[in-house]
């Protein structure tokens, strides 16, 4: 493939995306790839990752795949291309039901840029229609999902290697916004790319001061909270660890601050309500969002100015991540953790019920073990196994990835031979182990930089990087910062209250006519 | 509004149906036994107006009425309701005018899609008459974004004048609406920066509970489509809106086929084979059939002299149950037989 032209990528970004420039890292990965060369980029969040592959996606003769973990990141993605006048992107996902499905897969030849999640990716009937085309470019986004020691790991992440070789071995690009030396190691590793061009920029983010409080109960942390809104209403993402935390503490926020917009958001709201929400405090209809890890990912408002942690995040990378909301547009703005003793409580149950316990694991084997045939279809047992178990969906892909492994599953029949039982069984409790262990170790990294006396911003980031840019407005509660210092650009709230007649008039456009 | 339906629902039934019976009817299930008990007991109105109902939700609110006294629990696990519950009952019928402008029987299969294609479009024309064309819309369900697609390209070229009409149309529909009602209604609107509320914040903002809000909004698309479709030369805005499956009956898919099957001469042995299905699956068919068309005779399927028989015994023992219609009926009477003489009896 050709290198193009300072001059002819520039002209690309300008007409068919609407920027003025390449942001930091851009230009140089895209370059690469339409070099032919494989990539792993590195990118702080919320600058521009996936531009990386969509410009070339359009260019390329060929198909551009993208796998992405979230169907709600996917589905946000193709409705921001198609809003840009794109057309030929789609999204393979769980949402979409049969007819849909098989519209899609006859026009598959169609589309330039197909997103889809690593499990449909292993769906047998869509990836023989996928070898059908011609991939110029393969594209693992978040791929720190792919390494144990990343804040999130999917088992189905580890099986891409072997689907890009089938796939005739396109380009690949591996992308992340939150990968240590360790991660980045292993996202080469579980790929096989021992020779991916690496192209890693700097993390911090400089506009955003770091504070963390010590408070004594949650009551403290609410009325903390109250406190600062009530002086400096900002438009403010808080996060919670569960979704009744942050129904209730946005129940108590509206009542105690009725001039500010407040609303929640979790995974457990219907899609279209969820939807509203987003789209609400994007268009500046809601100040305040009370919302659980669910609500992030895919949120680009460039304006949020101050981002609190409710209760703990899992790790320093789920947090650098959802802190990194904050401030895109580049002005000041701040990253408060409110903490109490004992929070760790809650994200270590959390580590408890991402996978199964070990419980969980002996019973499955027990009652695989009570079906005494020699063979089994996975089908027929799985959902009992799963209802049985009350397994949730990333268990039950845990386990099966495992019994896949050790071939205790093969071509979706179980081989039941007592040693291979056994030994699968060691294997899993093994692994259970030594995940849960990397989990609590990372969470109690995330607290100890709660509790370091020094400078915040230095420790946060030396795990992942050597040294750090310069804070253009505070560092951090250590250093200089103090919320009375505090002069962000303040919230304009204009709500009036007016009738249906006058706002059906609006939507209308027919305020003229009186 | 909510409680007062269950309460409705639940009077009725005169303790004849279980409780499921009504989640069944909330949720519009398309089986032969839902749609008798909407005909049987004259609650076709609630047919189908709550599809997104979970059981959870449903057993949460008989817990609460229930709470409030406004039920009781029977020992064999039937409900009743109480003498508050009447009273209950009683003020919202008088109150709430829109427990009257649902119509589920008749529109519960294209209210949905109605208000989608309306919902989308609106969204759609305001923002391209400010010439916003970035904007995420509010659903994805792909037939009415195929359709919104479709009718822009049919009304790009006087766009405004188009939404001046729509406009004008629906001003006049929402001003029968209690002014609060049509307030909840053009909330959930979105346009051009403008974008619609959620029930949860509807229900938080006019201190609602948020089964409530569903239907309101619900009486409200069905009051909108059944004025337009009546009212056909006074609506053409809206009238394009209206899905043409309203001028089909309202039959699943496949008691249609089975219906296609029956005009042309076959008989249910027959059709059972050729579609390789159960023949009381067929039977179901044919009693929904006859639920929803008026002009099915049933006179090859039961013989007169059985249809008086049935129809005394029916009067006679007072009763819906078909167990005990059955039992007083000689063994050749079967429960097919009756159901379709209860089927035609409430057409
Ligand atoms: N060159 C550019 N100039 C201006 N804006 C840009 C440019 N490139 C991307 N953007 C915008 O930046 C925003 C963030 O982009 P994107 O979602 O790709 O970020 P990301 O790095 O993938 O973030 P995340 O870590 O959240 O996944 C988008 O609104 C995008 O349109
Ligand atoms: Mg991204
Ligand atoms: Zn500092």
């Amino acid at each position: 493939m050709n290198k193009m032209n300072q001059k002819e990528l520039l002209d690309t970004l300008q007409h068919q995306f609407g920027f003025d420039e390449f942001r930091e890292g851009q230009y140089d990965i895209i370059q690469d790839i339409f070099c032919g060369e494989d990539v792993l980029g590195i990118l702080p969040t919320g600058t521009g990752k996936s531009l990386c592959y969509q410009l070339p996606a359009f260019s390329f003769e060929g198909v551009t795949v993208v796998i992405s973990p979230l169907v709600s990141l996917m589905i946000d993605q193709v409705k921001k291309l198609k809003a840009k006048g794109f057309k030929r992107v789609t999204a393979i996902n769980s949402l979409l039901d049969h007819n849909q499905r098989d519209n899609i897969f006859a026009h598959l030849n169609e589309y330039k840029l197909i997103y889809c999640s690593p499990e449909m990716l292993q769906n047998p009937f869509f990836f023989k229609h996928l070898k059908t085309l011609t991939i110029s470019l393969f594209v693992v986004d978040e791929a720190h999902c792919i390494s144990q020691w990343g804040h999130e790991f999917r088992t189905d992440y580890l099986k891409l290697k072997d689907s890009i070789k089938k796939l005739g071995n396109p380009t690949v690009l591996a992308l992340s916004a939150t990968a240590t030396p360790q991660v980045q190691d292993d996202i080469q590793y579980f790929l096989d790319k021992p020779n991916m061009k690496k192209r890693i920029y700097y993390m911090d983010r400089p506009n955003i001061a770091f504070s963390i409080e010590h408070v004594s109960n949650w009551q403290e942390k609410v009325n903390r909270i109250t406190d600062i809104l009530q002086h400096k209403p900002v438009p403010t993402m808080i996060y919670f660890s569960s979704r009744k935390w942050c129904e209730k503490v946005s129940e108590i926020l509206k009542k105690e601050l009725g001039s500010l917009r407040i609303a929640y958001y979790h995974g457990g709201m219907e899609a279209d309500d969820r939807l509203l929400i987003q789209q609400q405090f994007m268009n500046h209809q809601l100040d305040v969002i009370c919302c659980t890890s669910a609500f992030g990912m895919g949120v680009d408002k460039q304006d949020i100015r101050l981002v609190i942690h409710f209760h703990l995040p899992a790790q320093m990378e789920s947090f650098i991540q959802e802190a990194g909301r904050a401030g895109r547009d580049g002005k000041e703005s701040v990253s408060l953790v409110l903490y109490t003793d004992g929070d760790e409580q809650i994200p270590l149950r959390l580590i408890e019920q991402e996978l199964p316990t070990e419980k969980q694991t002996e019973n499955i084997f027990q009652d695989i073990n009570k079906c005494k045939t020699s063979s089994l279809p996975l089908k027929k047992v799985k959902e009992e196994l799963i209802f049985k178990n009350e397994l949730t969906e990333t268990q039950w892909n845990f386990l099966q990835y495992q019994f896949e492994k050790q071939q205790m599953v093969h071509n979706e029949q179980f081989h039941l031979d007592s040693k291979l039982l056994e030994d699968t069984f060691q294997q899993i409790l093994f692994l259970l182990r030594e995940r849960t262990t990397i989990k609590i170790k990372k969470l109690y990294e995330f607290i100890r930089w709660v509790k370091t006396p020094g400078c915040r911003r230095k420790d946060l980031y030396q795990t992942f990087q050597k040294g750090y840019q310069s804070p253009v407005y505070y560092c951090c509660d250590h250093c200089d910062f103090s919320f009375s210092k505090w002069n962000p650009p303040m919230n304009q709230i204009e709500e009036k209250v007016e009738g249906w007649e006058v706002e059906l008039k609006r939507i209308f456009h027919q305020e003229a006519i009186m | 509004m909510y409680s007062a339906i269950l309460l409705k629902c639940i009077t009725k039934l005169q303790n004849e149906r279980s409780p499921s019976s009504i989640y069944h009817l909330l949720k519009g299930k398309r089986s032969s036994q839902t749609i008798q008990d909407a005909k049987a007991y004259g609650l076709s109105p609630f047919f189908g107006i709550y599809k997104t109902l979970s059981k959870k939700q449903f057993q949460n609110s008989l817990s609460i009425l229930q709470k409030e006294n406004l039920i009781t629990w029977l020992d064999d696990d039937q409900l009743m309701i109480t003498e508050a519950g009447r009273i209950s009952l009683q003020t919202d019928m008088e109150e709430s005018p829109e427990l009257d402008w649902l119509d589920g029987f008749n529109v519960h299969h294209i209210a949905p899609q109605f208000w989608l294609r309306l919902l989308l479009w609106i969204q759609t024309g305001s923002n391209l008459l400010k010439d916003e064309s970035h904007f995420i819309p509010v659903h994805d369900q792909w037939e009415s974004v195929d359709w919104v697609r479709q009718f822009y390209r049919n009304k790009k070229k006087d766009l405004e004048g188009h939404f001046t009409n729509l406009y004008q149309e629906l001003y006049s529909l929402l001003k029968l609406h209690r002014s609060f009602h049509a307030d909840i209604v053009v909330s959930r609107l979105t346009g051009y920066k403008k974008i619609g509320l959620s029930k949860q914040q509807i229900a938080e903002k006019w201190k609602l509970p948020i089964e409530d809000v569903e239907m309101y909004i619900q009486s409200s698309i069905h009051f909108i489509v059944n004025k337009v479709c009546q009212n056909q030369s006074e609506f053409p805005a809206l009238l394009a809106f209206i899905p043409e499956k309203l001028k089909q009956l309202p039959l699943t898919d496949s008691a249609a086929k089975t219906y296609y099957w029956l005009k042309q001469g076959y008989s249910i042995e027959h059709i059972a084979k050729k579609r390789r299905l159960k023949i009381n699956t067929i039977q179901d068919h044919l009693i929904e059939i006859t639920y929803v068309d008026s002009s099915f005779s049933i006179d090859s399927y039961v013989a007169k002299e059985d249809k008086e028989m049935i129809n005394r015994t029916i009067d006679e023992l007072n009763t819906k149950r078909l167990k005990v219609i059955k039992d007083h009926l000689p063994d050749s009477v079967s429960y097919f037989m009756i159901r379709m003489v209860m089927a035609k009896n409430y057409q």
